[in-house]
C-alpha cells in the first residue's frame, strides 16, 4: 500500500488518508492553494527577527504534499516562509507553508515535514528568508505564559476542529486580544519548558504539529522548547539555535518511520525496553535538552512581555481563545492535572489511564451501628417507661427440680382420672341437679319448642373433633327435640369434619330416618362463604354433598333465601366462627331466630350477642345441656356424666385454690430472691 | 368376640387414644405416630372434600353444562396455581388480591353492621328498660345497664395506649384515661378469668368423654358391656 | 415502583362487595353474588394449594434431607396419599370413608383436648406464682368462681337468699368486658379491612 509522509510529524500514513493519523495535519495529496494570509499573523511576521537557520540535514517532508484546499491558512503561510527561508524551488505557494531554516529553532523544524519535496518555491524562498528571520527572532523573544501549556489539549481539538481549515483567519484577531489581556501569551507558551512539560511535549506530536499556533514560535507544547532555550541564552540566539537545531533534528528523527497502519501507541510509545525512551518516544536527545531547559515559575505570573508592534485587535475563534493562557477553564498549575507517569506523561487534561485504584474504591462499608435519631430515642424511652410499669417477676420456685415437677404432674393426672372414672364406676355418688336455669338456656328451649314441621331448620355444624364430646352432649337433646317435632333438617358446614360428625350424631338417634335431612355440603371460604350463603343459598350450594340437586325436593323447594328457614342453629366450639355467623348471616334472617350451641370456652364472648338480641338463645357446655334435658324432662347422656363433670370441676377448683395458697405462702419478693 | 368392622375401628380408635394419652408420661414415638397420622389424614380428607364439594359442583359441572361465567373463576384459579412456582408466583397476585379484597370487604361489613352498631345499640338499650317493667325492675335494669356500660367503656379505655408527648417523656396517659383503664383492667381480668374457666370446663368435658370412651371400649373388649 | 394494577383490582372488587352491605336492594347483587361464589371457588383452590405445599413442598423435601428424621414425614405422606386415594375412590359421603373422620381424626383430636385438661389443671396450680398484683388476684378469683358456676354446684344453694341475684350480677361482669373486647376486635377488623381495601396493606404481593 502507498504511503504518505506527514509533512508535520514525518510519520507515514496511508496514501488514501486525508489527514495524518497522528497529528491530524492535512496530508499533501495534491497541490493546495496557499491559504490567504490571516491578518492576525501579519503582526507576528512583522515583529519577527531574523534568526539563524540551521541547516536541516534531513528533509522534513520528503514524499507527499497535503491537498492544497485542505491546508490551513496559517500552515500554508508557515510553509511559505519556510520555503522562502530555505530557498527551495519547485514548491507551489499554496501547497504548504514554507519550512523554516534548519538552523532556526525547533519549532521551525516541526514544519520541515510540511515542506513539499518539489523544489517549486525556490524562487520565493530567498525573498521570504529575510522576513522569516525577523519573524523568528521575534518569536524567540516571545515569552510564553505558564498556563499556555494547558492549551495543548484544545490545541488538538482545534487542529481537528472544523475551524482548522478556515481559509481566513484574521491575523490581527488573536494578537490584539493577547496584547490586551496578555500581550505575551505566545511567548508564554514557549516559556513553559519543564521536564514534565518536555514529556508532555514529546507525547503530543499531534497537538504540537497541528496547533494553530504553528506559525508562532511553537505550538502549545512545542514553543516551550525554543523559548526555554532563548531564555538560557537570550543574547546568544545563534548559539542556542544551533544547539537546538541539532537537538531538534534528533527529536524530529523519531517522527520519521511512523506509519498509520501500526498502532499509534506502539509507534509513539514503543514497548518498554528502555526506561527513558519509553517515556519519551521522540528521542532521548530531545528529552535531554528539554530537561536542561529551565523550569519556568509556576506562579502564574506572566513573563515580561517582549515589546512588539501594536497589533490590531482581532476576534479569535473559540478554539483559539481556549488556547489563550488567560482562559479561565484551565488550571494554573499544569502538574495538577497532567499525568506524571505512563504513556500520557506530561500531557495535561488527558484522561487518567493508569492506576484505576486511585479512582475506584472498594465497596462501601456500612456501619453496623444502629442509627437512631433523637426523636426515635425519645419514643423508645416512652415505650420503656410504659413497659416498666408492668412488673414481670421471676418464678418463686425457679430452682425446683424436674423430678419434683414430674411427680407432681403424675399425681395430678392420677387424681383427675380417678375423679373422672369414679362416678362412672360408682353410680350412687351424689350429684347436684341444676335448679338455677340460665336465661339463655330457657330461651333456647322456648325457641326450639316453637319450631314446626312446615319450615326446615338449617343446622350449621361448624366444629371439629376436639370438642365433639362436649358438643355431642348438647346436640343430642336438641336433635331429639327437633326430630320429635318432625322438623326437616338441612345442615351445612364450613368445617369438613362437622357435617360428618353431625351425621354420626344423627345416626345414633332412633328418629333419624323419620325426618327428611339434607346434607348441603362443605362451604369453603369462611366468612366469604357465609356471605354467599346469606345472599343466595342456592348459589352457595347448587348441589348437595352427593352432587344432587336438593332444591327441587320438598321442603327445600320452598326455600329461596335464608329467611325461609324456620331457624338457624349454629353448632361450634369456636367463638370466632359463632361471630362470623352472627355478623354475616343473622342480619338477613329478619325474624328467623338464630340459636347457638357453643362450647363452654366460648360462652363469655357470646353473651354480648345474646344480650343485644342478635341470638335468641345458646347452650354452653355440659351444664347447659343438663339444664335443657331437665327442661325437656328427658335425661340424656349429659345428665349421665354430670357427676364426673361436677366432681372434676370441684377438684380442679380445689387444686387452683391450694396452689394459690401455697404460692402466697412461698412467695418471696424479688429482693429476697436476689439475695439468695 | 367376632371381628367385625366396627370392632376393628373401635380398636383403632382405642389405640390412637392411648397413644395420645401416653404424652402424659412425656414425648414418645407413639404420640408422634398418632399426630403424624392426624396430619396426613386431615390433609387427605380436606383435599377430597374440596374436590368433591367445591370444585366439582361449582367449577367442573357448570363447565360441562356450557356455562361461560365459570371461565372467570377458572382463569383466576389457574393464576392462583402459579403460586406454587417461585418464578411464576407473581402471576397469582391477582387471584390473591381478589380473595383478600373480598375477605377485607366482608370483614368491614360484618364488623360494622354485625358487631359495632349492634353492640353499641345493645349497650344503649340496656339503659332503656321495657315500658312494662316495674319501678324496681327499671332501676335494677338501669343500674345493670349502667354497670355494663361503664365496664364496656373502661375495657375500651384499657386498650388505649396513646399519650401526648411531654418534656419528661414519661409516657403516662392522662389521669382520666388511667382511671378508666384501671377500672377496665378489673372487667377484663374478670372476663378473661371466665374465659379460662370455660376452657377448663371444655377440656374437663373432653377428658370425661375420652375416659368414658376408653372405659366403654375396655368393657367391650372384655365383653362386659 | 410497584405496579398499582393489583391493588387497583383489589380495590374495585372490594368496593363491589362492600357496596352490597350498604345498598342491598340496588341490584348490585346481580354481580356481587357471582363474585362471592368465585371467591368461594378460589378459597377451595387455595386450600388445595396449601395442602400440596404442605405435603410436597415441606415433607417431601424433608425426606430428601439426610440429616432429618424421615419417619414423621414419611408417615404423613403415606397417610395423605392413602386417604386421598380412598376418598377419590369412595367419595366423601361414603359411610366407610367417613370412618376416617369419626374413628381416626376425632379420637386423636378429642384425646389431645383431654390431655390438655390435665396440663391446664397442673398449670393452674401456679396461677398466683406469676402475677403478684391485684389483677392477677382478680383473675385467680374469677377463674375459681366461674368454674364453680359452670359446674352447677351453686344450685345446691338455690334456696339461699340473694344467691340468685348475686350469681346473676356476677354473670353480668364478663358481659361488659366481653363487649369491650368485641368492640375492640371489630374496630381492629374494620381498620385492617380498610387498609387492605385501599391498598395500604398488600398481603397478596408475594
Amino acid at each position: 500500500m502507498a504511503e504518505i509522509q506527514c509533512p508535520i510529524c514525518h510519520r507515514t500514513n496511508d496514501a488514501s488518508a486525508e489527514r495524518c493519523w497522528y497529528c491530524q495535519a492535512v496530508l499533501p495529496h495534491e497541490a493546495e492553494p496557499a491559504p490567504e494570509n490571516g491578518d492576525w499573523l501579519d503582526g507576528l511576521r512583522g515583529d519577527s527577527t531574523p534568526t539563524d537557520n540551521t541547516p536541516n540535514d534531513e528533509p522534513a517532508a520528503p514524499d507527499s504534499e497535503p491537498p492544497a484546499e485542505e491546508v490551513p491558512e496559517w500552515l500554508a503561510r508557515i510553509r511559505e516562509l519556510e520555503r522562502q527561508d530555505h530557498g527551495q524551488t519547485g514548491e507551489p505557494e499554496k501547497s504548504e507553508p514554507t519550512a523554516p531554516e534548519p538552523q532556526e529553532t525547533n519549532w521551525q523544524d516541526i514544519f520541515k515535514g510540511t515542506e513539499s519535496p518539489a523544489p517549486e518555491d525556490d524562487a520565493h524562498s530567498a525573498s521570504e528568508a529575510n522576513d522569516q528571520d525577523e519573524w523568528l527572532k521575534s518569536l524567540q523573544n516571545w515569552q510564553p505564559q505558564p498556563n499556555e501549556l494547558e492549551e495543548s489539549a484544545p490545541a488538538e481539538e482545534a487542529a481537528s476542529s472544523p475551524f482548522a481549515d478556515e481559509p481566513q483567519v484574521p491575523s490581527n484577531e488573536p494578537q490584539p486580544n493577547a496584547n490586551e489581556e496578555n500581550p505575551d501569551w505566545p511567548s508564554s507558551l514557549m516559556a513553559e519548558n519543564t521536564a514534565g512539560e518536555a514529556d508532555h511535549l514529546s507525547k503530543t506530536p499531534a497537538a504540537e504539529e497541528t496547533s494553530p499556533f504553528a506559525e508562532e514560535p511553537a505550538p502549545v507544547s512545542e514553543p516551550q522548547v525554543p523559548e526555554a532555550i532563548s531564555k538560557e541564552h537570550p543574547n546568544s540566539a545563534q548559539e542556542s539555535e544551533s544547539a537546538e537545531a541539532e537537538k531538534s533534528e534528533n527529536w524530529l528523527s523519531s517522527f520519521r518511520g511512523l506509519t498509520p497502519e501500526r498502532d499509534l501507541n506502539e509507534q509513539v510509545f514503543p514497548p518498554a525496553e528502555e526506561n527513558e525512551s519509553n517515556k519519551n518516544p521522540f528521542s532521548g536527545n530531545a528529552q535531554e535538552w528539554m530537561e536542561e531547559a529551565p523550569v519556568p515559575e509556576e506562579s502564574g505570573t506572566p513573563e515580561e512581555p517582549v515589546p512588539q508592534e501594536k497589533l490590531e485587535p482581532a476576534s479569535l475563534p473559540a478554539w483559539i481563545q481556549a488556547l489563550s493562557p488567560n482562559h479561565k477553564a484551565k488550571p494554573s498549575s499544569p502538574s495538577a492535572t497532567s499525568e506524571s507517569s505512563g504513556p500520557l506523561a506530561g500531557i495535561e487534561g488527558a484522561l487518567n489511564g493508569e492506576d484505576p485504584s486511585k479512582y475506584y474504591s472498594g465497596p462501601q462499608t456500612f456501619s453496623s451501628a444502629l442509627k437512631v435519631t433523637e426523636n426515635q430515642l425519645g419514643r423508645a424511652q416512652i415505650l420503656k417507661n410504659i413497659a416498666e410499669q408492668a412488673h414481670w417477676e421471676d418464678d418463686g420456685i425457679a430452682t425446683s427440680k424436674p423430678t419434683y415437677r414430674w411427680v407432681l404432674r403424675l399425681i395430678v393426672t392420677l387424681i383427675l382420672l380417678a375423679t373422672v372414672l369414679l362416678p362412672m364406676l360408682v353410680q350412687s355418688l351424689p350429684v347436684i341437679a341444676p335448679t338455677l336455669y340460665p336465661d339463655e338456656v330457657v330461651q333456647f328451649y322456648n325457641t326450639l319448642s316453637s319450631l314446626n314441621s312446615a319450615q326446615p331448620v338449617l343446622i350449621a355444624a361448624d366444629f371439629d373433633g376436639s370438642l365433639y364430646g362436649e358438643l355431642k352432649w348438647s346436640m343430642q337433646p336438641v336433635l331429639q327435640q327437633l326430630l320429635s317435632q318432625q322438623v326437616p333438617l338441612a345442615y351445612v358446614s364450613t368445617n369438613p369434619e362437622g357435617a360428618v360428625l353431625l351425621q354420626k350424631t344423627f345416626s345414633q338417634n332412633t328418629l333419624a330416618n323419620t325426618v327428611p335431612t339434607f346434607d348441603l355440603g362443605y362451604l369453603a371460604g369462611g366468612s366469604v362463604g357465609l356471605q354467599t350463603l346469606a345472599q343466595d343459598p342456592r348459589t352457595a350450594f347448587p348441589l348437595d354433598a352427593s352432587l344432587n340437586n336438593v332444591w327441587n325436593e320438598l321442603p327445600m323447594s320452598q326455600v329461596k333465601q335464608l329467611s325461609d328457614f324456620g331457624a338457624v342453629i349454629v353448632i361450634t366450639e369456636n367463638a370466632d366462627t359463632a361471630r362470623y355467623w352472627i355478623e354475616q348471616v343473622q342480619p338477613v334472617l329478619g325474624n328467623v331466630p338464630m340459636l347457638v350451641i357453643v362450647a363452654a370456652q366460648s360462652a363469655p364472648l357470646l353473651q354480648p350477642y345474646y344480650d343485644s338480641g342478635q341470638i335468641s338463645g345458646y347452650l354452653s357446655g355440659l351444664g347447659s345441656a343438663v339444664v335443657l334435658e331437665t327442661l325437656q324432662k328427658a335425661p340424656g347422656a349429659a345428665s349421665g356424666h354430670l357427676g364426673s363433670f361436677q366432681y372434676t370441676s370441684l377438684l380442679v377448683a380445689a387444686l387452683i385454690i391450694i396452689g394459690g395458697i401455697v404460692s402466697l405462702i412461698l412467695y418471696k419478693p424479688a429482693g429476697q430472691r436476689s439475695q439468695k | 368376640m367376632p371381628l367385625s368392622a366396627d370392632l376393628i375401628w373401635l380398636i383403632v380408635s382405642f389405640v390412637l387414644t392411648v397413644c395420645i394419652f401416653s404424652y402424659l408420661f412425656g414425648d414418645n414415638p407413639l404420640f408422634r405416630l398418632a399426630t403424624g397420622l392426624l396430619i396426613g389424614v386431615t390433609a387427605g380428607y380436606l383435599a377430597v372434600t374440596i374436590i368433591y364439594q367445591v370444585l366439582l359442583p361449582k367449577l367442573v359441572v357448570p363447565l360441562l353444562q356450557g356455562s361461560l361465567t365459570v371461565l372467570i373463576p377458572l382463569f383466576l384459579s389457574g393464576l392462583l396455581l402459579t403460586k406454587l412456582s417461585p418464578r411464576l408466583s407473581r402471576l397469582g397476585n391477582f387471584s390473591m388480591a381478589y380473595l383478600v379484597a373480598c375477605g377485607a370487604a366482608i370483614a368491614i361489613g360484618g364488623a360494622l353492621l354485625g358487631t359495632l352498631f349492634t353492640q353499641v345499640k345493645g349497650a344503649m338499650n340496656s339503659m332503656a328498660p321495657a315500658a312494662t317493667a316495674s319501678v324496681d325492675q327499671k332501676w335494677t335494669l338501669i343500674l345493670e345497664g349502667g354497670f355494663i356500660l361503664l365496664g364496656t367503656i373502661a375495657s375500651l379505655a384499657y386498650f388505649n395506649f396513646g399519650t401526648r408527648e411531654n418534656k419528661n417523656k414519661t409516657g403516662k396517659r392522662p389521669p382520666m384515661v388511667r382511671l378508666f383503664s384501671a377500672v377496665g383492667q378489673f372487667f377484663i381480668a374478670v372476663t378473661l378469668g371466665a374465659v379460662f374457666a370455660g376452657v377448663l370446663t371444655s377440656t374437663i368435658t373432653a377428658l370425661i368423654e375420652r375416659s368414658d370412651f376408653l372405659f366403654t371400649a375396655i368393657k367391650t373388649f372384655f365383653g362386659l358391656g | 415502583m410497584r405496579s398499582p394494577l393489583v391493588p387497583l383490582f383489589g380495590f374495585l372488587v372490594g368496593t363491589v362487595i362492600l357496596a352490597g352491605y350498604f345498598f342491598p336492594g340496588s341490584g348490585i347483587a346481580v354481580i356481587r353474588t357471582p363474585m362471592l361464589d368465585w371467591a368461594v371457588i378460589l378459597s377451595g383452590v387455595a386450600g388445595l394449594i396449601a395442602i400440596v405445599h404442605l405435603i410436597f413442598g415441606v415433607h417431601w423435601r424433608r425426606l430428601r434431607d439426610p440429616e432429618r428424621n424421615h419417619l414423621f414425614s414419611f408417615l404423613i405422606i403415606i397417610s395423605f396419599l392413602l386417604t386421598l386415594a380412598a376418598g377419590i375412590f369412595f367419595g366423601p359421603t361414603n359411610k366407610v370413608y367417613q370412618k376416617v373422620v369419626t374413628e381416626i381424626q376425632m379420637p386423636i383430636e378429642a384425646s389431645l383436648m383431654a390431655v390438655l385438661a390435665i396440663t391446664l389443671a397442673y398449670s393452674s396450680l401456679r396461677l398466683l406464682q406469676r402475677q403478684h398484683n391485684w389483677m392477677g388476684f382478680v383473675f385467680f378469683v374469677s377463674v375459681v368462681v366461674f368454674l364453680l358456676i359452670n359446674s352447677g354446684v351453686f344450685s345446691y344453694f338455690a334456696n339461699v337468699p340473694f344467691i340468685q341475684p348475686l350469681l346473676s350480677g356476677v354473670s353480668q361482669v364478663p358481659i361488659a368486658g366481653a363487649r369491650g373486647i368485641l368492640i375492640g376486635v371489630a374496630l381492629g377488623s374494620l381498620v385492617t379491612g380498610i387498609r387492605i381495601w385501599i391498598g395500604s396493606d398488600r398481603p397478596y404481593n408475594g
